[in-house]
């Protein structure tokens, strides 16, 4: 009975050890439980949506970002990569342009930029986040130049706007006051695919390999180099994609947008999971770490703390990053 | 039984310790009122060596081919709000019959911005007027010019010669605090009106928290009250923090952004909420597409204007006139604004945005 009991006791750590998502999984479940116990109005679906909403742009570069961290690599510039696809989307549409080449260069061009710090990197042998650091400020200073630092703004109510950011109504409906968009939807739909290209297949393989060991990888038969700008390429995207979502709901994009998401992406997939080292972290994770902030910051905002005033609560949402980086190390070092 | 004397006596010792610390309070009076601690005067000592009097040239000189250098912390090539200062720069030197040059970094540098003034005073100009960004930073470069002999005046950014301690001749400008303090009276006097939140998306920049506090002041005065909100760049979050503060606050309907990027989630908020002008009371600060149609449509009451053309407009004139006819500016401070843009005008301001306004 005894040596039953320990088996089953083994199994179940075995589970849990294995999936690096359990640390932030659990403490986004407590959070969430903490939160709808103690913050006022919190349990309703119109703060959830809202959760959700102020979590949906930072996941959705973070999915790349949190790729190339698996990968072992930086990108600094994803915040930059934003303006430059959201400019690119929004002259694009204004004024009765084509909505399917705003889409494409969009993604297409950040993807390019991506890609060229990736290939920068591999020239240089420069750690990707000196590379980034610089890129960041080239494109964004590029961006500055062809634009001549002009607001783009539009009234606008296109089809394109609500199919990539607009109103989830099949949603809305259940709750008064709810206000899920259809970008959940694509970050949902992205969050699955690139789970399965990192779990499923053989390029992911290659990521987690390359951020583990790249000598032990290139020595197994995968190409290093191009797995690294692959991932570049599809952060880069990413980010081009998330510009897209920007401009459709909020219709204004202007130099400084995206300033700082970079960060804000990376402390999601810390908080997922994913290792400054590489080699380890996942996509799910990622997503994870992106609500258990927006929940904090949510749910400090709800509280209302006479000691936490309102221009001040990101401070804890600072503080609260740290604390959940080294719950997951206590946890990955329990099990 | 003395050890039970000895336990007996900690004990009451321990209680009586306790409950001179207090316990929680049985209730907790917690006010919507933040005490914000931002001081209007600029801690800046005033020595009796500052002067307000600028020593004109002894000889005004009618016909006098003058040639002015401006130092601005940013250039209309990579930020269009400065397009409709340079504008009014430019029309200035036309209609003046002036020659001007701009000097500017190419990004957002004040220790460039610095080492441009000394630049200038190189150039030997007759006169030198900048944006007083930094008035700790610049009281160097600012004093060897005026050393020299060059008349300088600062515009678009400084708060005066006396508050920056720095001997130039007026400030041309809006006074932050007070767009904060005139539009806050407005926003207080709505039908209404309640409590109202301060939307401010880079806490520690000291021009919006002065205009911040100038608001959140009005309000007091007129028995209401409103706090600070900080905000972020991320128009997704933003909105999010927006209407978590509104469900938290359901009282608040008196709401104040610092600009375009506050306004933009600002706006999306209110879509999302379904909320009607009348629902809640907006003003803001600066123009933009979206803010035009906000007041055009009557959920935006108004939009504080700086009147950019103005300052480099004035900015040359100041010095021409000084130049040419010996004039000298009255005053430390010579406002360009607050000025309001509402429903009055606002058919005016749409013909001119982006070049005049």
């Amino acid at each position: 009975m005894f040596k039953a009991a320990s088996r089953r006791r083994s199994a179940t750590r075995q589970l849990l050890g294995e999936s690096s998502i359990t640390g932030p999984l659990m403490t986004l479940i407590v959070v969430f439980i903490l939160c709808s116990v103690f913050v006022p109005n919190f349990l309703s679906l119109r703060s959830v949506s809202g959760i959700v909403n102020a979590a949906t742009l930072t996941s959705v570069i973070a999915i790349g970002v949190g790729l190339l961290m698996i990968s072992g690599e930086f990108d600094l510039s994803v915040g930059a990569l934003v303006a430059v696809g959201g400019y690119l989307y929004a002259f694009n549409t204004m004024n009765g342009g084509s909505p399917v080449l705003a889409v494409l260069l969009a993604l297409g061009v950040p993807a390019a930029l991506g890609a060229l710090n990736g290939l920068i990197l591999i020239w240089t042998k420069i750690p990707s986040f000196i590379v980034t650091l610089g890129t960041r400020s080239i494109y964004r200073g590029a961006l500055w130049v062809l634009s001549t630092g002009a607001l783009v703004q539009t009234l606008e109510d296109l089809t394109i706007y609500g199919i990539f950011n607009g109103r989830l109504d099949l949603l809305n409906s259940l709750s008064p006051g709810a206000n899920f968009r259809t970008s959940l939807v694509w970050l949902v739909g992205l969050v699955v695919v690139f789970n399965f290209v990192l779990t499923r297949t053989r390029y992911g393989n290659h990521v987690f390999a390359v951020g583990g060991n790249p000598g032990a990888a290139q020595a197994q038969g995968a190409n290093v180099n191009r797995t690294k700008v692959l991932t570049f390429l599809i952060a880069g995207a990413l980010a081009g994609f998330t510009g897209v979502i920007l401009f459709s709901q909020y219709k204004s994009v202007r130099v400084t947008t995206g300033a700082g998401m970079e960060l804000d992406a990376i402390a999601a997939a810390v908080v997922g999971g994913a290792l400054l080292s590489g080699g380890s972290g996942s996509i799910w994770g990622t997503l994870i770490g992106g609500l258990l902030i927006s929940t904090l910051r949510t749910g400090v905002v709800l509280l209302d703390l006479p000691f936490i005033p309102a221009d001040n609560f990101e401070a804890v949402v600072g503080a609260t990053i740290v604390g959940a980086t080294l719950l997951n190390e206590w946890v990955r070092r329990r099990t | 039984m003395k050890t039970y004397h000895w336990l007996a006596a900690s004990v009451t010792i321990l209680a009586l310790v306790i409950t001179a610390c207090g316990g929680p309070p049985a209730t907790v009076e917690v006010t919507r009122e933040v005490p914000v601690e931002i001081t209007k005067e600029v801690p800046v000592e005033v020595t009796r060596e500052v002067q307000v009097t600028v020593e004109v040239p002894v000889t005004p000189q009618p016909e006098a081919e003058l040639e002015f250098i401006l130092v601005q912390h940013a250039l209309c090539a990579w930020d269009s709000f400065w397009c409709t200062v340079e504008q009014g720069i430019q029309d200035a030197a036309q209609q003046m019959g002036v020659k001007v040059t701009v000097l500017g970094p190419d990004a957002f540098d004040l220790e460039k911005t610095a080492a441009l003034i000394d630049q200038a005073v190189a150039g030997r100009p007759d006169g030198i007027a900048l944006t007083v960004t930094d008035p700790v930073l610049f009281k160097e470069p600012i004093m060897r010019a005026i050393d020299a002999g060059i008349p300088v005046l600062a515009y678009n950014a400084g708060a005066g010669p006396i508050k920056d301690g720095i001997p130039y001749m007026t400030y041309l400008g809006q006074d932050e605090y007070q767009g904060g303090y005139l539009g806050g009276l407005r926003l207080a006097a709505a039908p209404g009106a309640k409590a109202g939140v301060c939307l401010n998306h880079q806490v520690g920049h000291a021009g919006l928290d002065a205009r911040c506090q100038g608001f959140l002041d009005a309000l007091k005065e007129k028995g209401q009250t409103a706090e600070v909100l900080a905000i972020t760049n991320d128009p997704a979050e933003s909105q999010t923090i927006i209407s978590d503060f509104h469900t938290a606050n359901p009282d608040v309907n008196v709401f104040l952004t610092l600009g375009p990027n506050g306004a933009n989630p600002f706006y999306a908020f209110l879509e999302a909420e379904g909320l009607a002008p009348g629902e809640v009371w907006h003003g803001t600060f600066d123009l933009s597409p979206e803010i035009v149609n906000g007041i055009d449509t009557g959920v935006t009451q108004f939009a504080v204007d700086q009147q950019p053309f103005l300052q480099g407009y004035g900015a040359v004139m100041l010095l021409t006139l000084l130049r040419r006819q010996g004039i000298v500016p009255a005053l430390p401070v010579t406002p360009t604004g607050p000025g309001f843009v509402d429903k009055s005008n606002i058919g005016i301001v749409k013909q001119l945005a982006g070049q005049y306004r």
